[in-house]
């Protein structure tokens, strides 16, 4: 971990750009990246992709709730009083940047030291790696010109943690005890319900993908929130719609895991799930009588 | 890799670094840790806002962005006011991110300040009564003439020698000082504030042990916090502390409420104890005993720094004055203080007291306690009920620790001002009657019986954001002095609205709500020191935009205007020539000859008394007073830490002489300070020396600002004052002990607060009356069952004087055998008054027949039209009862604390009976006071050196040393 004396601040000031919608303009500039239109910011923080972790683990998809628990016991552990938002992305490389920098201290005693080591491989892999680099793989492809440079610098400096903090040598929680997959439900409405549970299906399906994915179909759009406008697709052609949620799984795994965010091992959980979505998905429309329609992209041929 | 990573943190530190040189905010918020929605402070010239209602165009507010104190409350939190640019108006307060003590965090009556700014009914030109005094007759009149008048009376009583006819009595406090200066320049002793119906007997708790009457609890890295009632936790002042014992408690710290009442504070509590009324202290007993007896406590500390030698000597004197031989009479002391006795005294049951005191005993020096007021102020000696919650933090040795609870002094910054005139050379026996020499704060709520007793006369009285007869116990004696004009000659009411005591008054002046006045304040809400600055926000959002204002006036609404300037200029017209001497105290250094300006005399302020403003301010290429205009706040020291250890220089240990106590007396000057925070006054040694600090194991320390320069477990000021049987911390029997009641009695609580009101100040805020606006009377089931009354029935409630009629609310929030009734509500005016509020305010006709009188409503509160549409919409009509009309003086003998809990009767309302209804018997009311009185133990009696009281004791303006003699008459009695 040598040379990271300072390294905190560029935790911190990650974390800021995501957190912020008109961060102070020298903050960027110094990372390097253009001004990002606050605009843009809304879009994609508040409503594509909300960096939160329960977001993406948690087996309904929504904020809170256990994941959001777990982070918040980390800074209990640390005996200091979790943010009113532990799980959210600024708070963890907040934490992650305090951290590095405690742990930099030449004061540092032996056991304060290897308590610092320890948290911060916990953050890192416990609390980060199960969902960031999925989550940063959609907003390099959702976001704008400032927020795609933003996740492929922040990919960049999770990378180097991940050769220079070891591994706890178990999986972590998010994925020892990850929500089920989806499993073969009867009710293909349960089996929808799972598909906007990233951390079930493995997939990030955000608005705009919906939207796309109806203008793609041919198939009126619903404004509302997800689960709504899904609902309306599926009504319109269920076929159709489940073909294309497929062959989407299939799409998002292909990607990541070409993308490298899949070689930390948290990573290679998510293209799991998102190819056991894909399957479950097309097993799901030649049940309800389609068939797998030859021109929908089977697994790994979606890009 | 890893080299590019570290070079881009390198530069987004320097940026950091450059960001912060210029006073901008690089991160809004490390990281998510604290509130982040706050507007960077570089942008609060100009802040942009999208209009909401005009969605989805796109139309744009402008702000400047002005910071101030609010003035609801004393906890001056920080607001922001969002100053319209283009119309120079306020559109709405949030929080101040800069203001160490909120932290940009405030209660729903800071945002309310709003509501009182453009409240439709609030006074905005001086007014001059033109009938009868009450009649409601008023005339405008300009502040020359207004001025003119009220200083020749001043300066006539000043001239003539009757200075002690002048009385300034205090509600809300405004700066700290700054009116005792005013009248110091005066020499007149005329200091009358409100805090014997508020806070005196809290005080006197912490003053006796500490030489500092107020605590400042480490909430926020406690392990176990001690809350007796919610006062200043989620009722009155709370918001500074509420945050951070939400903070302790999300770090998993154990919250232990003592509230009679299911409050807001219990509502939170890991431990909710629901003593009965008064017993408080004997709880307090039962866990320090449990500390003694099981051998929990910090005897390190207590040896340290307890004062248990001069104890043994005073009361023990056939025992070794040793430690050892201290602790053995310590386990004796308080043995008969068992779980059991707590439990038969409070209703409790000893089982949950023991697991109480268990985790108390574990709480080791983080253990963070509060009393304020709550039981402190409500029964007859409540004094000792703080007093016993300070002996646990002391057998703990959790003072001034982190997590503990400090001296209050120690967290608290109160600059030197530009002028400190003498002390005066007289004393008012009227406020400080010889009854009481050891009352906390002035008698102010015996005022009218004083006066009545012909104490008096009082030639001109100012009632400054105080409305006695509405606040006060007693309140129809108070309208009868008011009426009185031989009593009474000229009344001077300064306030920002209506009030019960304005309508009786000769002179109504209307003074700023808090964006509209300048004041500067401290208050302990953690362990560090800060400023907070209270600004008049147009004023400034004008001078931002290039105007000049050389009058608060200029900027507010009306005709309104602030304090300071008022004071000011009443006092050049008490002195035109400086021939009197008090000119020179508001007169301007810069120009001598010309008045003080306000902006001279913060200016001086911030460059000279302020450690490390200027030097803060001058990093960001700003004058101290620009910095303070633009940020509002400033926190000088953080981490004050445990005054009491601190070594004495050796540069004040000239002649040193260390007495067999050790107390450490010196003959160096006292250090030069601009921290003038009142603190005890220990006296020097017969040679004249003065006392510097205290050695404790071979150590010269700083210690406590007490004759003793310790702790005083036990307080020679009291056996000598006549109280030896009150010397030691100890259970007093309240006046609403159950041995004290008869059969068919109950104790009604009355003093707890809402959070979302403010005693009768915040009637004219729209959003905080439609949140809460009545009072019904709390009755437990059981009781409700016992008189046959249910939900929203009439029941009459009796005390010594009178009743009022009120709705019952039936509930198990509340024990049963007690009722409640909340404060701020029954707000009334009297009717074919045309002035007043009318949103809280509701019309009634006032009945005197010989001693007797009556209030009765002559109608509700309802909508109405004004230049606010939302007067309109009003759509409540009860407005609750006041029931502190029927509440007869309750002083206690030696905190002077008026002590309100109430012995009353409850039964269903008689036929004819109206909500609102109150009936009082003023020659009840004066016997009760005459039998109050008779427990005094006047200074003529118990002093022991001839003089009214003891001078080492806070004292707001402190007289002259020759003032404190007693008449030479009576010390003729007392030697």
């Amino acid at each position: 971990m040598s040379g990271t004396a300072s390294r905190g601040e560029l935790w911190r000031a990650l974390g800021a750009i995501c957190d912020q919608a008109a961060p102070h303009p020298l903050l960027p500039a110094a990372l390097g990246l253009p001004p990002a239109d606050p605009a843009a910011h809304t879009e994609l923080f508040v409503l594509q992709l909300v960096p939160y972790a329960s977001a993406y683990l948690s087996a309904d998809g929504m904020l809170g709730g256990e994941p959001a628990d777990r982070v918040a016991g980390l800074w209990r552990v640390l005996g200091m009083v979790p943010p009113a938002e532990p799980d959210h992305l600024a708070s963890l490389l907040g934490l992650y940047g305090g951290l590095v920098d405690a742990g930099a201290d030449p004061a540092l005693g032996e056991a304060a030291g290897a308590v610092l080591v320890r948290a911060r491989a916990s953050v890192l892999w416990e609390h980060l790696l199960p969902w960031a680099p999925a989550y940063l793989c959609r907003v390099a492809e959702l976001g704008g010109a400032a927020h795609q440079r933003w996740a492929a610098l922040l990919w960049r400096a999770l990378q180097a943690e991940v050769t220079a903090v070891a591994a706890p040598p178990e999986p972590p929680p998010a994925v020892r005890e990850a929500p089920p997959a989806l499993g073969a439900e009867p009710d293909p409405r349960r089996v929808l319900a799972g598909v906007l549970a990233p951390g079930r299906s493995g997939v990030i399906l955000t608005r705009a993908d919906l939207a796309r994915g109806a203008a793609t179909l041919g198939l009126g759009l619903r404004l509302g929130e997800r689960r709504y406008a899904l609902q309306a697709l599926l009504d319109q052609d269920p076929v159709a719609t489940i073909g294309w949620l497929a062959a989407e799984a299939g799409r998002f795994a292909a990607r990541l895991a070409r993308s490298g965010r899949a070689r930390p091992a948290p990573g290679r959980f998510w293209v799991a799930r998102a190819r056991a979505t894909q399957a479950r998905l097309l097993a799901l429309a030649v049940a309800a009588g389609a068939g797998a329609d030859a021109a929908l992209p089977g697994p790994g041929r979606a890009g | 890799m890893t080299q590019d990573l570290d070079a881009l943190a390198g530069r987004v530190s320097a940026a950091r670094d450059a960001v912060a040189r210029r006073g901008e905010t690089f991160y809004p918020g490390p990281s998510r840790v604290h509130l982040a929605a706050f507007p960077p402070k570089e942008r609060w010239a100009d802040w942009v806002e999208l209009d909401s209602k005009a969605w989805p165009r796109r139309r744009e507010h402008r702000y400047t962005l002005v910071p101030t104190t609010c003035f609801n409350c004393e906890s001056a939190c920080g607001l922001l006011a969002y100053v319209d640019r283009e119309t120079l108006q306020v559109r709405k307060f949030e929080g101040n991110p800069e203001h160490p003590g909120s932290r940009g965090r405030n209660c729903a009556k800071g945002p309310a300040t709003l509501n009182q700014v453009t409240d439709p009914d609030r006074i905005l030109y001086p007014l001059k009564r033109a009938g009868r005094r009450g009649e409601g007759r008023w005339v405008q009149v300009g502040w020359d003439q207004a001025l003119d008048d009220i200083a020749a009376r001043l300066r006539a009583a000043i001239v003539e020698g009757r200075g002690n006819e002048i009385v300034c009595h205090l509600g809300r406090p405004g700066e700290d000082g700054f009116t005792e200066r005013v009248l110091a320049s005066w020499g007149v002793d005329g200091h009358n504030s409100h805090t014997n119906v508020c806070s005196s007997a809290g005080r006197a708790g912490w003053h006796y042990w500490t030489g500092i009457d107020r605590p400042s609890a480490d909430f926020a890295n406690a392990k176990v916090i001690w809350l007796l009632s919610s006062h200043l936790e989620t009722g009155h002042y709370f918001n500074p502390h509420a945050q951070r014992i939400m903070d302790a408690r999300a770090r998993g710290a154990t919250l232990i409420v003592v509230d009679t009442r299911l409050s807001n504070t219990a509502t939170h509590a890991d431990h909710w104890l629901s003593p009965r009324p008064g017993s408080e202290a004997a709880i307090h007993l039962a866990v320090a005993n449990h500390l003694i007896q099981t051998g929990r406590y910090n005897a390190d500390f207590v040896r340290r720094w307890w004062n248990w030698e001069q104890y043994l000597l005073a009361c023990h004197p056939d025992r070794e004055p040793t430690f050892e031989a201290f602790q053995d009479v310590l386990r004796g002391l308080y043995a008969e203080y068992t779980f059991e006795f707590a439990a038969a005294e409070s209703g409790l049951d000893a089982a949950r007291l023991r697991t109480v005191a268990e985790v108390v005993a574990g709480a080791g020096t983080r253990f963070a306690s509060h009393a304020w007021r709550s039981a402190a102020a409500a029964n007859l000696g409540g004094w000792q009920v703080s007093r016993t919650l300070v002996l646990l933090n002391a057998l703990l040795g959790a003072v001034a620790t982190e997590g503990g609870t400090f001296p209050g002094a120690w967290n608290k910054f109160v600059p030197r001002p530009i002028h400190t005139p003498p002390h005066p050379g007289t004393w008012n026996e009227v406020n400080w009657p010889q009854e009481y020499p050891l009352a906390m704060n002035e008698m102010s709520f015996l005022l009218p019986h004083m006066l009545r007793e012909g104490r008096g006369p009082l030639d001109v009285y100012f009632t400054r954001v105080y409305n006695p007869v509405w606040t006060n116990p007693d309140g129809f004696s108070w309208i009868e002095t008011l009426l009185d004009e031989e009593q009474v000659r000229c009344h001077v009411a300064l306030t920002p609205t209506w009030s019960e005591t304005a309508f009786f008054a000769d002179y109504v002046l209307p003074m700023g709500h808090g964006p509209e006045r300048h004041d500067l304040h401290s208050y302990e809400q953690y362990d560090g020191q800060w400023i907070a600055f209270r600004q008049p926000v147009l004023r400034t959002a004008r001078e931002r935009a290039g105007a000049a204002v050389t009058d608060t006036r200029q900027a507010n609404p009306g005709q309104v205007w602030e304090e300071n300037e008022f004071w000011i200029e009443l006092s050049w017209r008490i002195d035109p020539d400086g021939a009197l001497g008090i000119r020179r105290h508001h007169e301007s250094r810069r120009t001598p000859g010309t008045r003080l300006t306000v902006e001279e005399y913060y200016a001086h302020i911030f460059e000279h008394s302020v450690p490390g403003l200027p030097e803060r301010a001058a990093a960001e290429g700003l004058s101290p007073l620009a910095y303070m205009r633009r940020y509002g706040a400033f926190e000088i020291r953080s981490g004050v830490g445990a005054v009491h250890e601190q070594p004495v220089p050796v540069a004040e240990c000239q002649d040193l002489h260390v007495d067999p106590a050790g107390r450490a007396f010196t003959r160096a000057p006292r250090p030069e300070s601009s921290n003038i925070v009142p603190v005890g006054d220990p006296p020097g040694d017969a040679a004249g020396r003065r006392p510097v600090g205290v050695e404790v194991d071979g150590e010269l320390l700083r210690g406590f600002p007490t004759p003793s320069g310790r702790l005083e477990f036990y307080s020679p000021t009291l056996a000598d004052w006549g109280w030896p049987e009150y010397a030691l911390p100890t259970y007093i029997r309240s006046h609403v002990h159950p041995s004290r009641l008869a059969p068919d009695e109950m104790v009604l609580l009355s003093t707890f607060r809402l959070p979302t009101q403010i005693h009768t100040r915040s009637a004219n805020s729209k959003w905080l009356d439609e949140i809460a606006h009545t009072n019904p009377v709390w009755i437990h089931p059981e009781d409700a069952g016992r008189l046959r009354v249910g939900a929203g029935d009439l029941v009459r409630v009796e005390t010594e004087i009178g009743h009022f009629v009120a709705k019952a609310w039936v509930t198990e929030g509340i024990r049963p055998g007690v009722v409640a009734c909340s404060h701020h509500m029954g707000r009334w005016k009297p009717s074919g008054q045309p002035d007043g509020q009318n949103q809280m305010m509701r019309p009634v006709s006032l009945e005197r027949e010989a001693d007797r009188w009556r209030l009765r409503p002559a109608g509700t509160v309802g909508p109405y039209a004004s230049a606010d549409p939302d007067t309109a919409r009003i759509w409540w009509t009860d407005v609750g009862v006041h029931q502190n009309l029927v509440f007869p003086v309750h002083p206690d003998p030696v905190s002077g604390m008026h002590c309100w809990h109430q012995a009353v009767r409850v039964r269903p309302a008689e036929p004819g009976d109206a909500f609102g209804d109150i009936a009082v018997d003023q020659e009840r009311a004066r016997a009760v006071h005459r039998r109050w009185l008779a427990l005094a133990r006047p200074a003529e009696t118990v002093s022991p050196d001839g003089t009214r009281r003891p001078r080492w004791l806070l004292r707001p303006l402190k007289p002259t040393v020759e003032a404190y003699r007693l008449p030479t008459a009576t010390r003729s009695r007392t030697g």
